[in-house]
């Protein structure tokens, strides 16, 4: 992973993080988030609905391409825009690869691309990130 | 969730369920954040060698859950736990589901006081902890 820029990226710049998304990352986005959802925290319910098992929070998931998002951005941006479709569920113990890839640059801002892969499989996780210039509110 | 709920607006036999998965994780920052490194938590060599066969739960942990269900499902945010008392009568391992159930079984206007219970099960219905517990109210605000 290269160092966060400082200036603004070129057109295909891209940046992946790939991590495993563990009971851990789970038990502490659920105190992050204060969410108990019973499809991720609780095994039973989950695998009654279907799935194998609990499920990833969408937005714990999209948490790992905000690490590529403000590596691109570099230390003057930060997100002012996502707009994700998360297209299936992602199980708990799945490892994911996230990736952000500048598509255009409209003045400050950055527009990145952004997909999350399973490990070996398809995209779970597709859509558009915007990178804007500090602008403290308040 | 996390209702203001008057006392008055409780009754005995109010009851709610909820289910969780305990994980690792969970216990790992349990430990961490009390420092409780009892070996039958930690020790995988230790725990092996106990008649529960592998590391358990902490079981205040895992009471936690039923205080954590009575606030923000039963009896809302205006009571103050003042006594609580807990019967650890199974193990929980990491992994199970334990099914929490929470109930109200006495209101006392005088003290403002209610009593609740708990009993919480694994996925073979066995129970592994139970509670019988005291909540204290406030004093409405004269007007």
């Amino acid at each position: 992973m290269t160092p966060p820029s400082e200036t603004t990226p070129e057109i295909g710049a891209r940046i992946a993080f790939r991590k495993t998304m563990t009971v851990a990352e789970q038990a502490m986005f659920t105190g992050i988030s204060g969410n108990l959802g019973p499809l991720h925290v609780d095994a039973v319910r989950a695998r009654a609905a279907g799935a194998p098992g609990m499920i990833c929070f969408e937005l714990a998931v999209a948490a790992l391409a905000t690490t590529c998002l403000n590596r691109l951005g570099g230390p003057q941006r930060r997100i002012g825009r996502l707009d994700l479709r998360f297209s299936a569920a992602i199980p708990v113990g799945s490892t994911v690869e996230a990736a952000a890839e500048v598509l255009r640059i409209a003045g400050e801002a950055v527009i990145c691309r952004v997909v999350c892969t399973l490990d070996g499989g398809s995209a779970v996780i597709e859509g558009e990130a915007e990178l804007v210039p500090l602008g403290i509110g308040g | 969730m996390y209702d203001i709920i008057p006392f008055d607006s409780i009754a005995v036999g109010d009851r709610v369920s909820v289910s969780k998965t305990v994980t690792e994780a969970d216990g790992a920052l349990y430990i961490a954040a009390t420092g409780d490194f009892g070996p039958v938590h930690i020790d995988d060599g230790y725990a092996a060698g106990t008649r529960f066969g592998k590391r358990l739960a902490p079981g205040i942990m895992v009471a936690g859950l039923c205080t954590s269900v009575l606030t923000a499902e039963l009896a809302g945010v205006l009571g103050v736990s003042i006594r609580d008392e807990f019967w650890f009568t199974g193990a929980v391992f990491y992994g199970d589901t334990i099914t929490i159930d929470v109930w109200i079984v006495e209101r006392h206007p005088e003290t403002r006081t209610l009593v609740w219970e708990a009993s919480a099960r694994n996925e073979a219905g066995t129970e592994v902890l139970k509670a019988h517990a005291t909540l204290k109210y406030p004093r409405p605000k004269s007007a």
